[in-house]
Parts: structure tokens; sequence; C-alpha cells
């Protein structure tokens, strides 16, 4: 080490009165984050690297963003195709560059808009879609040989994409024209968010079927969009985000190969999805890992094509950083998010709305979400130079030990036999649950500071000031309904059913492919549901087996005095009543966002109490049922897809139903403010606001429930 | 602090809830009066379980009319799972039969909260009108968990339901409780290696009267049928002590295979014992079991309670510990003392 080293170490052990001040603090990846990055940080063997070359760490081109900037590329859709028609020509014409479709949730699992189990979700977060019909309206005056169009869905991948090639045919755009992205990225979903339909295998099978169907028909459409952004969304920390969006993806390519594929045939159309989080620097350093992982990982197939170890990638800003308390704030740190994904070397972003926290966003948010995009395209100095952070000391350090801890935790992957074994024996998603857990522990802790909501909070809270957009969930059905009645009314059933059946032996035949029927199908105006229910007919219904972890929240907590508050209260709850606290944690309707839900069982549960967790996708009626049997004290429903206006009422009703009023409802997630009255009124007994600690909710609870008994 | 202790706490006021209600409501099939009188039973407080008793008391007459089934296997063996499916295939065969499930998962040792995720694995039978599932914590072998168990089942009975499962823990003492308070016991079986065969309890084995091999699907198919053969050979050559020597079935309640075979076999067991008055003598000695093990139970805690105003029992056990006093005669002294008082 040099002197001038040493005289720095002696400096900064004066100034920070501390003797050992190299490791500043340990980040959530375990990565050590020193106080000072030197030239001697960097490994031996660095040498000079540029863009658009092996192994493609400063970006996947040359001249990147002096080129061309990034694609701003808003996801968004809800309510009916009508009303986000409107929505998308809006943005179109304000400077927005591609459409990336936001679909309802029933649409997601594969049920019609009419279907009896999902009508509180229909057109809630995303756009209700049942036919090709709804798919022409959602496109209507938007040239689809022009635009790009990037469609989040997994589970019901099939009758959505053959939709959108029937609608473009229909507006006499061929196939081969088509360009965008289908996020066909199933493996995740069994992971986190939980829009599947199918089981594992099965599914699998659908993502090789579409990738034949574009790699032969739509040259310019990106196959898959393997999707990190949902695993950090849930909770993961950016090195398992990077490391399990990597494995999925090569296990893509290992499915793809086997069912007859030349690796550059696809690879070259295979995309990614991250999302980008409040640890800026490790932002950065993890888009620039990912790619050079992408590039190793490759060699293992040996492509002769360079763009099919090339790694291009879709960005979206944090929304779970977004907080409902103060939510202008929001605005700041989305902007910082961008600058990250940016700097990072992004083809595409997203930047959210800042009332994401509160409600789906309005015109006004949406305007500002992506404006910030524009700002840093037009007025900053971002975009011209390419990879500006190349060569920091920190950031290649930072990329480099990413890598590294990303190669490791693809190993344990590999050492279960890949991905679908991982998953099946339920690795990923506990690791997932153990970081979300522990990050949950770090903010209720205060270690992690969120501006406004753990620390410097505002006394008053100015989500009163600015409208929230309203979903009329009833109007949306009705309408849905209707369109869905005549379809059916207008077509040729006989041809439908006969499709239908085709699509059935295609299903039993793993020697056709299954896209190729659906189209059909989809031609002859068969609905979404229609489809999914076919093909569950062979495939069967996925239930995910709900696993849980305990103590990991309880040993970062248990000295903290709120926590033993809240144990303190519980114990003399048992010793009054008898019982311990038993509440049940649900979720209704097809939202499958289980991460908040999840955190709280294992927070509950390690303070004491029994804590009964419901199956996903269940109807009021059903939580019901199961809350009488195990005789709770108290449901807590986790809502985040804005299905609460619908489902509370009947979930309350329904346990009025069975007379067992005297169990109370409690609602947490992603709640309009302007919404509780509602819910209160409609005898809701309590509301968990965003950013309420576990020990807070506890209290909570034990007050609804001594005020009860 | 341990929870158990609260039991010594008095009632300021009894339950607000009616109790000749409760009872018509549990005759009646009310699923809310079952819950309730279930809580009852898994109190904490002593009064609690006062009402409890007097409550299962008076419904005796209308209990005994079940098939109580004990499901047993180490943990991820897939009970639920296979519950799951078998219910559902019950339910196939018989439409109008009322089946009630209890499954017992695992308190927290540390601070004793659970998270009973059973009905997970149970979606669709859980959503059943004629199913009724009850997760209970396990709160450990020193809450009486068992005796709470089989009480749970008379209440059930009384509610009207026609079999009775019971899921166990798959690990401890609690296993074979539950084998000793069912009328067939189900051992459920991963296939595994000659090894991991070997280190089977053998305890176990002697109490089931059916083994599935569960799991049997893809890779696992070979060897799962390996493990029948063995299986069927260890209970030939024990065969001559039993009437009936237990049959070993394949199963895969993932694909839902091999588990209507299942309720067949059981039946035809279940009708087996029945014929040859096995049934009624096996839950008369059942029920004089509880007994026996209620009135220690209760013996126990009398003398626990009693124990400040008697000879110190802390003392005592110290005295035992170092070999000053032999254990029987300070057991005659408790008693004496207990008589006394």
């Amino acid at each position: 080490m040099s002197e001038s080293w040493k005289s720095w170490q002696e400096m900064a052990q004066k100034e920070a009165k501390k003797d050992d001040i190299e490791i500043y603090r340990l980040s959530p990846e375990s990565i050590p984050i020193k106080r000072l990055y030197v030239k001697e940080s960097l490994s031996k063997e660095a040498k000079d690297e540029y863009p658009g070359q092996a192994p493609y760490k400063r970006g996947p081109k040359a001249t990147m963003y002096t080129g061309r900037p990034w694609t701003i590329r808003q996801y968004a859709g809800f309510s009916t195709a009508e009303e986000s028609n409107k929505f998308y020509k809006d943005a179109l014409s304000k400077g927005q560059k591609g459409l990336s479709v936001a679909f309802d949730l029933p649409t997601h699992r594969g049920y019609d808009s009419d279907h009896p189990r999902v009508k509180g979700d229909v057109g809630k977060a995303g756009v209700a879609i049942d036919s090709v019909e709804d798919m022409k309206i959602l496109f209507s005056q938007i040239p689809l040989d022009q635009m790009s169009v990037s469609m989040t869905m997994n589970g019901a991948v099939l009758p959505i994409l053959a939709s959108y090639v029937v609608a473009a045919q229909e507006q006499g755009v061929s196939s081969q024209k088509l360009k965008g992205t289908i996020q066909n990225d199933i493996l995740k979903e069994y992971m986190v968010r939980n829009t599947y339909i199918y089981p594992p295998a099965p599914s699998m099978r659908i993502v090789t079927d579409i990738m034949h169907y574009t790699t032969h028909n739509m040259p310019l459409f990106n196959s898959i969009s393997v999707s990190g952004y949902h695993l950090q969304e849930a909770g993961a920390d950016s090195a398992l985000e990077l490391a399990y969006t990597i494995a999925n993806a090569l296990e893509y390519v290992r499915a793809a190969i086997a069912s007859g594929l030349k690796v550059d045939d696809f690879a070259p159309r295979m995309s990614f999805f991250f999302a980008i989080g409040m640890n800026f620097f490790m932002e950065i350093a993890k888009l620039r890992a990912a790619r050079v992982l992408w590039y190793e990982m490759m060699k293992e197939f040996n492509p002769k094509n360079p763009k099919s170890s090339i790694l291009r990638t879709h960005c979206q800003t944090s929304g779970y950083s977004l907080t409902e308390k103060s939510p202008y704030n929001n605005i700041v740190r989305t902007t910082i998010e961008a600058m990250a994904g940016a700097l990072g070397g992004t083809q595409s972003l997203h930047t959210n709305a800042f009332d994401e926290a509160i409600a789906l966003p309005s015109l006004e948010s949406s305007r500002i979400a992506r404006d910030t995009q524009l700002i840093l395209q037009k007025e900053t100095d971002i975009n011209h130079t390419v990879d500006p952070l190349g060569g920091s000391y920190f950031v290649e350090s930072l990329t480099s030990e990413l890598i590294k801890k990303a190669k490791s935790i693809i190993k344990e992957i590999d050492d279960c036999g890949g991905m679908v074994n991982a998953i099946n024996a339920g690795i990923p998603k506990l690791r997932i649950e153990e970081s979300s857990a522990r990050k949950q522990a770090r903010i209720d802790g205060k270690e992690e500071i969120i501006v406004g909501v753990n620390d410097f909070v505002d006394a008053k809270n100015n989500q009163d000031f600015f409208d929230v957009r309203v979903i009329d969930n009833e109007k949306v059905y009705r309408l849905q309904k209707a369109k869905i009645e005549k379809l059916r009314k207008e077509r040729d059933t006989k041809r439908v059913q006969s499709c239908l059946k085709k699509i059935k032996t295609s299903a039993a035949d793993k020697s056709q492919n299954l896209f190729v029927t659906v189209l059909e199908a989809m031609k002859a105006r068969a609905t979404v549901g229609e489809v999914s229910e076919t093909i569950a007919s062979v495939f069967g219904r996925y239930h995910s087996p709900i696993q849980s972890i305990s103590r990991v929240y309880m040993e970062n907590m248990s000295e903290d005095q709120s926590f033993k508050k809240a144990v303190e209260n519980l114990n003399s709850f048992i010793i009054s009543t008898g019982r311990r606290p038993r509440i049940l944690i649900a979720k209704i309707g097809q939202d499958g966002h289980d991460r908040g839900a999840k955190v709280i069982a294992t927070g509950l549960a390690d303070i004491g109490f029994d804590i009964d967790i419901g199956p996903l996708f269940q109807t009021p009626q059903e939580v019901a049922k199961q809350a009488v049997e195990n005789d709770v004290h108290m449901v807590g429903i986790s809502s985040l897809a804005a299905g609460h206006r619908t489902l509370i009422p009947e979930l309350i009703s329904a346990l009025k139903q069975v007379k067992c009023e005297d169990i109370a409802v409690s609602i947490g997630g992603v709640i309009p403010q302007k919404d509780y009255k509602f819910l209160l009124d409609a005898g809701v007994a309590t509301i968990f606001k965003p950013g309420t600690s576990i020990p807070e909710c506890a209290l909570q609870i034990l007050d609804v429930l001594n005020q009860k008994s | 602090m341990c929870f158990t202790n609260f039991r010594c706490f008095k009632s300021k006021k009894l339950k607000l809830m009616n109790y000749n209600e409760t009872i018509e409501g549990i005759l009646k099939g009310s699923r809310k009066h079952l819950a309730k009188a279930i809580s009852l039973l898994e109190s904490y407080r002593e009064d609690d379980l006062l009402i409890a008793q007097n409550l299962l008391d008076e419904l005796m007459p209308s209990t005994g009319k079940s098939y109580r089934i004990g499901i047993t296997g180490i943990p991820g063996v897939g009970k639920s799972t296979f519950i799951e499916a078998f219910g559902e295939e019950i339910l196939k065969f018989e439409p109008k039969k009322k089946i009630a499930v209890i499954t017992i998962d695992p308190s927290s040792p540390k601070r004793g909260g659970s998270i009973l995720g059973d009905k997970v694995r149970m979606n669709s039978l859980s959503r059943h009108e004629n199913v009724f599932v009850r997760p209970s914590p396990s709160k450990g072998e020193q809450g009486g968990g068992a005796l709470k168990t089989y009480e749970t089942c008379l209440l059930m009975e009384a509610a009207g339901y026609d079999i009775i499962i019971i899921e166990t823990l798959g690990v401890g003492q609690s296993e074979y409780k539950v084998g000793q308070m069912v009328d067939a016991f189900l051992l459920l079986h991963m296939p595994a290696t000659g090894d991991e065969l070997q280190g089977m309890k053998r305890g176990i084995l002697e109490l089931v009267d059916l083994l599935i091999i569960n799991k049997c699907d893809g890779k696992l198919e070979h060897e799962g049928k390996l493990n029948k053969k063995i299986f069927e050979q260890v209970f030939h050559l024990s065969a001559t002590k039993k009437k009936w020597s237990p049959p070993v079935l394949l199963a895969s309640s993932k694909e839902k295979e091999g588990v209507g075979v299942v309720w067949q076999e059981l039946k035809k067991f279940l009708l087996h014992q029945k014929k040859t008055r096995d049934f009624q003598k096996k839950r008369e000695n059942q029920a004089l079991e509880c007994f026996n093990q209620q009135l220690i139970f209760k013996l126990n805690k009398k003398i626990r309670e009693k124990e400040t105003k008697l000879l110190s029992y802390e003392a005592i056990q110290e005295k035992i510990k170092n070999g000053l006093l032999c254990p029987s005669k300070a057991a005659q002294i408790v008693l004496e003392n207990l008589m006394k008082a």
C-alpha cells in the first residue's frame, strides 16, 4: 500500500473516531462497502474495455445513447380497452416512444371477465382483454407495424399473444413486421407474483412453443423478457435479483435447445427486465454485471452470432421504494432511480408515477413520470457520453463483486439440477422471502431510513391534495360482460368448438405447437378464458405450495422496544382470553402479490400470534369459511391490486351471513386514503397504512381485539 | 414466560357464548359453533376447559358414529396434498359424506406463535361445502395435545362428520399417540433407498394399518415399486401376530393416481375390523385409555397446584436426582400428602 493510502487511513481514523475505518457497512447483498476505493481496489486483470465489445460491460452498443437515447416506455393499462386506447394515444402524442400493456389480473390468470371467481378484479390493475375484439380496440388507430409493443403476460401468454397477432393481421400488418416484447417469463411467477395458470413443466413447454413460433414468424419480436423486476419488488436484494434472472434465462435457453431450436435462432431475441431501486451505485453495477454474466454464461452454448450473448434490457424504477406518506417525495426517488438505470446503460425505461403507492396513476402523475425521463434525456448531459461511470474505482469494484456473488447463487441453483428443480424444492422463494423479511426488519429497526416514513415524518400528510384514479369496477364488469355476450352470439360456435378441440389435442401432444392452434381459435373468436380452461383441462391449474419462514424477522428485532411492547400486550391478551390471538392473513381475488402478506405473517408469528395463511386466489366466501372454521379473531386482507372496494364488503357480508360478525376484518396494502371512510363504513375494523412497522401492526390488532372482547 | 402457566388464572366472567345455543348449534352441524367449541378445548384457561368438558359430556350420546383416520409420515412426504386428493376421492364416490380434517402445525419453540398453512395445501378440499378443516397449533406435548385431538374428534362427530382425518405433525411422540386414538392408521412413505428404509421407525410400523408409498411419479416410480416389495415382506413376516396384513399401495397425490384405491382398501379394512368386532374393542380401549391419561394429567396438575402447601415438589425432585429418595417412595409421599390436603 502506498504512502498516500497510509496517511489517508490515519486521517480517516481521526475524523471518524474509529480504528476500523475501511468498511463502512455491509450492503443488503452482504457485499462490504468500503469508505474509499482507489486504483488498487480494481482487480489486477482489469484492462481497457469498450462498449459494443465482449463482455459488453460498458454497454451493448458502441455509441449507446449518443447514437440513440433509451426508449421511454411507460407501462400502462386499466379499465376497458377503449379507455386504455385513449390513454395510449395521448401518451404517444406527448413524447412516449413505445407501448407497454398492463393487463388486469383475470386476464393474467386466464379467466374471462364474466367468470364468477374474478368479479372484483376486472379492469383494476390493468386492462381487461377477453378476445381479439378487445385487442383490436386496444390498438385502434395505433399502427402496429410502426409501434413497438411490450406485453406483460406470462400465464395466459398463448391467447394474448395470439390475439395481438390476429389484431395486427386484421389491421393489415403481417406478423413479420411486428416489433416488441412478450414477457413470457413463467419461472419467476412461481417465485413471486403468482400469476401462473399451469404447473411448471407444461408452462415451460408453452414458453418454448412461443419461442418457436416467434423465431420463425416474428423475427423482430422479442420472444421473452426474463424479468428480475418482480423479484426485487418482492424483497430480493440486487444479487438475488441478478442471479435468479440469469439462472431463469439459462433455463429457457436449455429448454429451447432441447425443443430443437438452435441457440442463434432465438437467443438474439431474448430480452431482460430489471428493477432499479434506491441503492444507486449497486443498481448501476447490477446492469453492468448482468451483461458480463450473460456473455460468460452463454459460452456454454457456443453461439456464433455475437447478438446471442448480448444482454439487452428494459428497466423500471422500483414500486417498492415508493411511499404512501409524503407521496411527492416519490418524484425525487423515481428520478434518482431513473438516473441509475441510464448510467447502467438500459435500453428502455419505465418511470413510476408518484401516486402508485396509493392508486393507479392519474393523467397528471403519468405526465410527470414521463417528463422525468424527458428531462434526463433533454436537459442533462447524461447521454452525451457512453458509460460515463466506466473506470470509476467504486463502480468497477462493485460490478466485480456482484458478478462473484451472483455466480455463487447461480451455482446453488445448478447444484439443484436447474431452476425448475430448485423451484419445485422451493429454494428461490425461500431465499427471496428471507431477504424480504430482513429488509422489513431493517426498516422497522430504522437501520434503513425512508424519509417521511420511519424518520423525518411530516405530521401533515399531503395525500388529500391530489386526485387519484378510481376505476368503476362494476361498470367495467358490465361492459366486458356485454361484449362477451355479443361475441358469443355473433361468432361461429361450431368453428370455435372445433378449434378448442384441436387445442386439447395439441396440449396432449408435445410434438405440436400449441400456439398455432391457439392462434386459429382466437381468429375464430374464442375467448381468453375458453382457451385457458381448455388447456387447463389437460395440464391442470397449478396451486403453489406456500412455505413460510420463521424467526428471521425476530432475530433482527428482538431488542426493539416496540417489539417488546407488542409481545407484552400479546401476553396479557392470552391471560385474559385463554387463547393466542389468531389471525387469518388472506388475499382475495386474483391478486397474487403475496410479499406483504408473507412478511406480516412471519413477523406476527414471531411476536407470538397464531397465523393462518389462506391460499391465493380465494373468493370472499371461501375466506369467510376458513375464518369461521379456524375460529380466528381477525381476518387481515392484503390488497395490492385495487380490488378492495368490491371484495371487502363482500367478505364482511359473507361473515355476517354465517353470523360471525364478531370476526374483525382489517386491511393493508395499497389503499388510497379516500377509500378509508368507505371501508370503515363497510365495517372494516382497522386499516394498516403502508409503512406501518410490524410491531405497530401487532399493537393495532391487539387494540381492536381488546375492544371487542 | 411459559404459557402453560396461564391455565392457573381464574376467570373473571364466563364466556359470552351461550351454552345451550352452542350445543344446539353443534348438533345442527353449525360450523361456527363447532369452531368455537374447539377453541374452548384449546384454551389456556381453566374455566374454559371446564365449560368444554361439560359441553362434551352433554354431546357424548351423539358421538362415535364416524371413521377416525390418522395419517402420519415424515415432514415433506406430502400428507396435506394426499389428504386433499384422498378427501376429494371419497366425495366423488360418496358425495353425501361429511369430512372433517384436523391438522397439527408446529408452534415456534421460542415464542410460541405458529404459522398454520395447511389449508393452502388442501386448497380445493377446504372449499367444499361438506368439509371442515381445522389446523391446530401443537403447543408441544405438555399441553396434552393428543388428548385435545381426541376430544376435538368427538366434537366433530357430534356435529355430524362421518369421516375424521387427523394429520400428524410428522415428528416426535405425537405420532404414536395419534396412532392409538384412531380406527385406521395410514403411513405415508416416500420412495427411498434401502439405507433410508433402515432408519424407519419400527414402532410406527406396528401401528400401521395401511402403508401408502406416495409421490410415485416421474423419477421415483421405479424406486417406489421396489420399496413396495420390501414393505410387503416386512408385513408378511409379522403378519402372524396380526389378523390383518397391511396392504402396501402406490399413489401419486400430485397426479391423483392410486388415491381411489386407498379409499377402497381402507373401507375393506374397516369392514373387516367391524366384522371381527375389533373395531368396537379398539374404541372401547381407546376411550378407557383416554380416561386413564386424563386422570394422570389432572392428577399431575392438582399435585403441582398444591405443591406450595405440600412438601416442595422441587425439593423432592432434587432428592430423587441425587439418589437420596427412592422414586416410588417419593410418589407415595406426595400422594399421601395430597389425600390429607
